[in-house]
C-alpha cells in the first residue's frame, strides 16, 4: 500500500494533476472491490469448511459403532457378563431340596419375558421332580456381550448343563442362549432369554 | 451443512454477521458518507468490541492512507470534509467489521476442525469401529466355512482360503484333498446360518480377537430329509495387511465331558 508514490499527489493539486489522480483511481478501486468480492467468498468457504468438519464430528461420534459400549467399556463389559453368568448359573442349577430357593433367588434376577418364561419351566420341573429326583448344575463357560448401551445389555452365553438322577446316570449338554438383560440399581437383571 | 453448523454459537454468530456488512458496504459507496456514519456506528460498536483487542491497533493504521487519496474519486464534496474524522470512520469501521467478521469464521473453522480432528483421533471411537469389523467379519468367515456347495465346490473352497490366515488356513490346505474326495462322495451341501455371535476379547494394537457364535448348519444330501443343527464355536480372528480381519482358528466350544451334543 505505502509503494504508491501518494505523497506526489499533495504538491500538484492544480489542473495538470486531474489526469494522475484519475489514473492512480482504478488500482485504488479496485483493491477494495477485490476485497469486497474476496470476503464473501473466503467467509463462504470457511464456513462451508466449519460445517463439514462439524457434520464429519457428528458422524464419528454418532456411528452405531460408538454407541455400542461392548469391549470398549471395560468394566461395564465385565460386569454384564459378570452378573448375568453368576444369575444364568444360579438360577438353572438345582436339586430335589434346593427348588425353593432357586426359585426364590429368580425372582430378584428375572423380570419381563424372562421371569415368565422361567415360571413356566420350572412348573414342569416341580411335577417331574419328585420322580426323576433330577439335580441340574449349570456352568456359564462362556459369554460375550453383543450390544451393551446404557443400561441395557444383549449377551451371547455358552452353558454347560449337567443333570444327574438319583440312580447316578450323569449327562452333560451344551446350551447356547442369547441374552437381553437390564440394569437395574447396579445389578444386572435378565429381561429375555432365547435358546439358541 | 451451514444449516447444521449453525447450530453451534460460534458459526451462528459468524453467520449472524456475515449478513451484514453489505448494508454498509452498499452504504458508504453510492451515498454520502456522513448519513450512513451513525448507523455504521451503532450496527459496528458490539461486533467490534469482541475481537477488539488484539486487531484494533493493526488496521486502525491502514486505512488512513488510503483514506486522502480515495475520496477524490466521488465528488468535490468528498474532499471538502476530508478533514473531518467523521469521513474516516465508516471505512475504519468497515474494515474491522470486515476483519471481525473474518476472524470469528477463522475461529470457528478452528474449532471445528479440531472437533473433527479429535473425533476423526478418538482412540475408544476407533476401537468400537475395530470390534464391528472384526466382528462382521469374523460372522461372514464362519459362514463361509460352514457353508459348501455341492454344484460350486471350487468358489466355496476358494472362499475358505480367502477367510482364513495363519494356522487355520494351513491346517485347511493340508486336509483339502481327502475332504474334497469325501464331500464328493457324499455329496452333501451345507449351508450355515449365524445366530449370534459376539467377540469376548479384541486387542487392536496387536490385532487379535476371540469370537464365540451360534450357528445353525443344514447339511442335505441327495434323497435325504436336511437336517439341521445348533453348533457352538469359538475361533480367533487375526487382522493382516490391508487391515482385514480373518479367521486363524476355529473350533466347536467343547463341554466339560468333551461331547458337543445340544
Amino acid at each position: 500500500m505505502s509503494a504508491h508514490p501518494s505523497p506526489d499527489l499533495r504538491p500538484s493539486t492544480t489542473g495538470s494533476a486531474r489526469p494522475l489522480t484519475t489514473g492512480k483511481r482504478a488500482p485504488k478501486a479496485r483493491r477494495p472491490r477485490l476485497a469486497k468480492r474476496l470476503l464473501p467468498v473466503v467467509l463462504a468457504g470457511l464456513l462451508a469448511f466449519s460445517g463439514w468438519a462439524l457434520v464429519a464430528a457428528r458422524d464419528l461420534d454418532s456411528s452405531a459403532a460408538a454407541g455400542n459400549r461392548a469391549l470398549t467399556d471395560k468394566a461395564g463389559t465385565a460386569a454384564a457378563t459378570g452378573d448375568i453368568s453368576n444369575t444364568l448359573n444360579t438360577v438353572f442349577s438345582y436339586g430335589p431340596k434346593s427348588l425353593d430357593a432357586t426359585q426364590q433367588a429368580a425372582r430378584q434376577l428375572l423380570t419381563g419375558t424372562a421371569a415368565r418364561q422361567y415360571q413356566q419351566l420350572f412348573a414342569q420341573v416341580r411335577s417331574r421332580d419328585s420322580a426323576q429326583q433330577l439335580t441340574l448344575s449349570t456352568q456359564t463357560v462362556r459369554a460375550g456381550v453383543v450390544t451393551l448401551h446404557g443400561g441395557t445389555a444383549r449377551l451371547l452365553v455358552f452353558l454347560d448343563q449337567t443333570s444327574s438322577r438319583a440312580d447316578g446316570k450323569k449327562a452333560t449338554a451344551a446350551a447356547q442362549l442369547s441374552v437381553d438383560a437390564r440394569l437395574s440399581h447396579g445389578q444386572w437383571i435378565i429381561t429375555a432369554l432365547t435358546a439358541r | 451443512m451451514t444449516l447444521r453448523g449453525a447450530r453451534n454459537p460460534l458459526v451462528a454468530a459468524a453467520l449472524a454477521l456475515a449478513s451484514r456488512p453489505s448494508q454498509p458496504a452498499g452504504a458508504s459507496g453510492a451515498s454520502t458518507a456522513v448519513l450512513p456514519e451513525p448507523e455504521a456506528a451503532d450496527g459496528d460498536g458490539p461486533a467490534a468490541q469482541e475481537p477488539a483487542p488484539a486487531p484494533e491497533p493493526a488496521p486502525a493504521p491502514e486505512p488512513e492512507p488510503d483514506d486522502p487519496s480515495d475520496p477524490p474519486g466521488d465528488t468535490p464534496q468528498d474532499t471538502a470534509e476530508e478533514d473531518a474524522p467523521a469521513a474516516r470512520r465508516p471505512r475504519s469501521r468497515l474494515l474491522l467489521t470486515a476483519l471481525a467478521v473474518l476472524l470469528l469464521a477463522l475461529g470457528a473453522a478452528v474449532w471445528a476442525s479440531v472437533g473433527w480432528y479429535r473425533a476423526a483421533h478418538d482412540t475408544t471411537a476407533a476401537y468400537s469401529r475395530d470390534r464391528d469389523a472384526a466382528l462382521a467379519a469374523g460372522e461372514q468367515a464362519v459362514q463361509n466355512l460352514n457353508t459348501l456347495d455341492q454344484q460350486h465346490l471350487a468358489a466355496g473352497l476358494a472362499l475358505w482360503d480367502s477367510s482364513t490366515t495363519g494356522s487355520l488356513h494351513t491346517q485347511l490346505a493340508q486336509g483339502r484333498a481327502p475332504f474334497l474326495k469325501q464331500v464328493k462322495q457324499a455329496k452333501t451341501s451345507t449351508t450355515a446360518k449365524v445366530l449370534s455371535a459376539a467377540l469376548t476379547e479384541l486387542d487392536d494394537r496387536a490385532g487379535r480377537a476371540q469370537l464365540m457364535v451360534a450357528l445353525k448348519v443344514t447339511v442335505t444330501a441327495p434323497g435325504q430329509q436336511a437336517t439341521a443343527k445348533t453348533e457352538r464355536l469359538t475361533g480367533q480372528l487375526t487382522r493382516v495387511h490391508g487391515g482385514r480381519w480373518l479367521l486363524s482358528d476355529l473350533g466347536q466350544a467343547p463341554t466339560d465331558d468333551g461331547s458337543t451334543q445340544q
